[in-house]
């Protein structure tokens, strides 16, 4: 017996609103985006209702894990560059010790001195795990506060 | 084809001669893939809020001559042991335990008290209490974060309070970190 052949009907979609829509997103995310700084590792940081905006320019980023390591990171490449090596320029940051900070700092923030003039003052940012352990970011305050460092930011996440 | 510039009057009533239009039909999926793939690639890369920080200062290195005497009942300690808890406490007091969401309402109490014991005219003038914030090396850091934060928006809960807008006027938090030392210990074993 011949099968009955359902007859189908052709669908003609307009699919110019939805692209329409689409190019207006991308327009839209053209233009307000600011790329995501590139990490070299993850931290999940702790929450609060600060709303300071972290600075742009001359910071050292110290990110400190869950496992308790610490990665370093100047916001300027030549700085990167000076401090760790030319091989760290295009990275974000090298993993450190504890025992190197201290001279690191100061190397960093002559560089910076160096390079930026006047205006080159560097900020220490601490990126911490929230479950990291208390004693190193409390080992890094000690450091800081003997290459005469005074004030430090912590980068949290703003809580509502 | 029509000439440009050569506008002529358009005869009326009269029909005018239609130029056959050949409708061009463009293929336009190419392109939507393009934008679709550069929409992903845009929605996915970009940061939308910058991260936000909380600034702390930090005296400078230790040194007799920074060292300022304060008087025992101006100091509420803040101690976190390596177990998570939170215990508090105000001069000589036994430590209490708490937790984290009562934290801010014993901030505010206390400066409260502070402020209708104290001296002065201003209320800035008669604040006098310290925060000594004594975390465990093996507690988590975000003690720290969060208990300084409690401490930033008891300040504002108070401003709020007493009506200080002013900046010269407002209340700031004041607070030191120290290290829990056994002595910390044994004074939590007192805790109730």
């Amino acid at each position: 017996m011949a099968k009955i052949k359902k007859h189908r009907v052709g669908v003609n979609l307009d699919m110019t609103p939805m692209v329409d829509v689409a190019f207006l997103l991308l327009t839209f995310f053209m233009l307000a985006t600011t790329f995501r700084p590139p990490e070299e590792v993850s931290v999940t940081v702790p929450d609060s209702h600060s709303q300071l905006k972290l600075p742009v320019a001359n910071v050292i980023t110290l990110s400190i894990t869950k496992e308790k390591r610490i990665w370093m990171d100047v916001d300027a490449q030549v700085v990167r560059a000076k401090i760790f090596g030319v091989d760290y320029a295009q990275k974000a940051g090298k993993e450190i010790t504890i025992d190197e900070l201290a001279s690191l700092i100061n190397k960093a923030r002559l560089e910076n001195l160096a390079i930026r003039g006047a205006q080159g003052a560097m900020r220490v940012v601490i990126k911490a795990d929230k479950d990291a352990d208390y004693d190193v970011v409390s080992d890094i305050i000690d450091i800081l506060q003997k290459t005469k460092i005074t004030t430090v930011n912590f980068i949290t996440n703003l809580e509502r | 084809m029509s000439e440009i510039g050569a506008a002529q009057p358009r005869p009326h009533g009269k029909r005018k001669k239609r130029k056959r239009r050949l409708g061009v039909r463009l293929d336009m999926t190419p392109m939507v893939d393009v934008a679709f793939l550069l929409l992903t690639f845009f929605m996915l890369t970009t940061a939308f809020r910058l991260p936000q920080t909380m600034e702390i200062s930090i005296p400078e290195d230790d040194k007799e001559s920074n060292q300022v005497k304060i008087a025992e009942s101006n100091i509420l300690q803040v101690r976190v042991t390596d177990d998570n808890t939170i215990y508090w406490n105000i001069g000589n007091n036994a430590p209490q335990k708490t937790d984290l969401n009562n934290l801010r309402q014993i901030f505010v109490e206390r400066s409260e008290k502070n402020i209708q014991d104290g001296k002065g005219v201003t209320i800035k003038e008669k604040y006098k209490l310290i925060m000594l914030i004594k975390i465990d090396k093996k507690a988590k850091y975000e003690h720290m974060i969060n208990i300084v934060d409690e401490l930033d928006l008891a300040m504002i809960s108070l401003n709020e309070k007493n009506k200080l807008t002013e900046s010269g006027s407002k209340l700031s938090p004041r607070f030191a970190f120290a290290p829990l030392t056994d002595r910390d210990l044994a004074e939590l074993k007192k805790s109730p």
